[in-house]
């Protein structure tokens, strides 16, 4: 298997979204864990659950701004993948076969929401998804990027164009237009 | 809450990145001012709200992909880069 190589330009790829760069990762990994799927005895289904739970966790880690491999990527995913896998399958004893402390990284990558119950996150998703609809494209962008991937006004240059002053301007601008949004919900009033 | 230095405050609160000193004066402040408690709660509801938005975006960009290999038949056992 020819690994992938974590390089600047394919990281931005993945910050962008890229299809292209979520093929990569198909296209290199996902027989990898189609095939620890099936020596568990799972389905062709269980493998493309599998992968795309793995994907989630492994492209969120990689994108923070701070975070570097210290192993092959193949090693992480397919860490990851079996962990998943075993917890899924409820199986009792799940192995770590990469470093434990790089790993704990990736297990408290998916934090649950504080204090929402299941009702209520579908009810702020569908705020947040229907005003973060109402901004600029470039506004949801520097939002996203600034705010949920966390990169600093130097990345977020890097990968916009435009100059570090210009995305501080710009990100709180947009944050306070989203924030004038949210504010008018029911789910943002009753604070 | 236009001042951008009263925002990237709160921000850093939440992002637990104060020092101790700077977050127990702000934790005072913030019991003594009721505004600026009721700001941080909003800052930490819109944050999350965006983390939740971004998540799904993430989820949406994979399962895209899943899709649209799935069409191609790369997903199958029998088709291996392409070859099938």
């Amino acid at each position: 298997m020819q690994e992938i190589t974590v390089d600047g330009a394919y990281l931005a790829e993945l910050r962008k979204g890229s299809p292209k760069a979520f093929e990569e990762l198909y296209l290199r990994y996902f027989r990898m864990v189609e095939d620890m799927v099936f020596k568990f005895n799972g389905t062709a289904e269980d493998a493309r659950d599998v992968f795309q739970e793995t994907l989630f966790v492994f492209v969120k880690k990689l994108r923070e701004p701070d975070f570097t491999l210290t192993s092959k990527a193949s090693t992480y995913i397919y860490a990851i993948s079996r962990n998943l896998y075993l917890k899924k399958a409820g199986k009792t004893t799940v192995e770590i076969s990469m470093d434990q402390q790089q790993f704990s990284l990736f297990a408290q990558s998916e934090p649950d929401p504080e204090g929402l119950s299941p009702n209520e996150k579908d009810s702020m998703l569908s705020v947040m998804n229907d005003k973060l609809g109402q901004l600029e494209a470039d506004c949801r962008t520097v939002i996203m990027y600034s705010f949920y991937q966390g990169l600093s006004h130097a990345q977020i240059a890097a990968l916009t164009g435009y100059t570090e002053a210009f995305v501080k301007v710009k990100k709180f601008r947009c944050l306070e237009y989203l924030r004038k949004l949210v504010k008018a919900t029911d789910i943002f009033k009753n604070l | 809450m236009e001042n951008h230095a009263y925002i990237e405050r709160i921000h850093r609160y939440l992002a637990d990145t104060m020092d101790p000193v700077e977050k127990a004066a702000f934790e005072i402040e913030m019991n003594a001012n009721e505004q600026l408690a009721k700001d941080i709660k909003l800052e930490q509801k819109l944050l999350l709200g965006i983390s939740l938005a971004g998540d799904e975006d993430l989820k949406k960009v994979i399962a895209d992909t899943d899709e649209r290999l799935s069409a191609q038949r790369f997903l199958q056992r029998e088709c291996h880069f392409n070859q099938c």
